[in-house]
């Protein structure tokens, strides 16, 4: 991969890694890193990926960083006993629309509560889900992704939902009857 | 909630990715036109994909997009010595390079012989000495042979002298030979 090629790449996938990592973590500035860090990454061993593998192996760096942050913050929590991420999370939230996309993008009710309940899934089911249906991403190559068989894949995405199902009626009764109604209308 | 529910609501996946099989649907059907249950979890099932799928995708900031420019043109400037070492063996003229070696070669060799010839030549020397008996020599040799000898024979021998002796010789020959004779004496 030259550097030309790499350009385009960068600007036709740099979103899409964005997105993921920002709904994966919920967290701008370290969706941001992510995002740098699977590009550096992209750039460091452009020569060793195969061509019409680059964008699952892009999403597994993604997926792994995003993993990688997470097991450092709850380290962090543990020896620090405050989490840094939900103070900057309620700060951005306050004070800067751009530290908080959700500010300044639009988000039907039921995609805030869906944000809010996947948060409660398990990393892998919140990836899985993710990748499906946000990417797009057929099982096997959700598989490749998260280096894990197809079966387990659809599994752990029919399970995943049932669990959203779940958390969303015990959560958020009211606001579920209420778009349940709205879109029985 | 019962059996044929849980039974119904796998074929949820298959029913929305348009991969029934043959009289599932109407199975489905069935099943859902009495139970308010199943209904509720398909509507809430479309929900879901719908809202997942319909996620806004954020955009990169271009501070962003710069700083990940800045992190990879950084690491082309300090390429690993493996890939210095890769790069070296790719380069294309490599099939000249050993023509262009064997002529810088031949002419260093060429050059250098002709300065050893030259030394060689430069380092023959003789004493004043040497060089007043060899022109006494010469003399009493060609006044010799001149008178015994027929002209043929007196140039053969001048060939002979001519040959044998160095040039600092046959001049100091042709210095002492009378000018008649065809010397400059």
């Amino acid at each position: 991969m030259n550097q030309l090629t790499y350009k385009k790449f960068l600007d036709k996938e740099k979103n899409r890694i964005l997105s993921y990592a920002y709904y994966f973590l919920r967290n701008w500035e370290d969706a941001e890193d992510v995002t740098q860090e699977v590009f550096v990454k992209l750039w460091q061993y452009r020569d060793k990926i195969e061509q019409n593998k680059v964008t699952p192996w892009i999403m597994r760096v993604a997926h792994n960083q995003c993993i990688d942050l997470i097991r450092k913050k709850k380290a962090d929590k543990r020896y620090f006993g405050v989490s840094l991420d939900n103070h900057l999370h309620i700060t951005s939230q306050k004070s800067d629309k751009i530290l908080n996309p959700e500010l300044s993008y639009e988000y039907s009710e039921l995609q805030k509560l869906i944000l809010n309940a996947l948060e409660m899934l398990t990393e892998k089911t919140r990836s899985m889900l993710l990748l499906h249906y946000f990417q797009g991403y057929k099982y096997d190559v959700i598989g490749e992704i998260l280096n894990t068989n197809v079966n387990t894949v659809k599994v752990g995405i029919h399970r995943g939902k049932k669990l959203l199902r779940d958390i969303l009626k015990e959560q958020f009764p009211e606001q579920i009857e209420k778009v349940s109604n709205e879109h029985a209308v | 909630m019962n059996m044929q529910c849980d039974e119904i609501q796998s074929l949820f996946d298959p029913l929305l990715d348009h991969h029934l099989k043959r009289g599932e649907k109407s199975k489905i059907k069935n099943h859902l036109s009495e139970c308010e249950h199943c209904r509720q979890v398909l509507q809430m099932e479309k929900e879901i994909r719908r809202s997942l799928s319909h996620l806004p995708e954020l955009q990169c900031s271009e501070e962003l997009v710069r700083r990940i420019q800045s992190k990879t043109w950084g690491i082309q400037e300090k390429e690993p010595l493996t890939e210095k070492i890769r790069l070296f063996f790719q380069f294309r003229y490599w099939k000249i390079v050993p023509v262009g070696v064997a002529i810088v070669v031949v002419a260093f060799l060429l050059f250098r012989n002709q300065e050893i010839y030259k030394d060689q030549v430069d380092s023959v020397s003789y004493t004043q000495e040497e060089i007043r008996q060899a022109r006494e020599q010469a003399r009493w040799t060609l006044a010799y042979v001149d008178n015994k000898i027929d002209e043929s024979e007196k140039k053969a021998v001048e060939d002979v002298f001519i040959d044998r002796l160095p040039k600092i010789v046959r001049d100091c020959i042709r210095n002492a030979v009378p000018i008649f004779k065809g010397g400059q004496q």
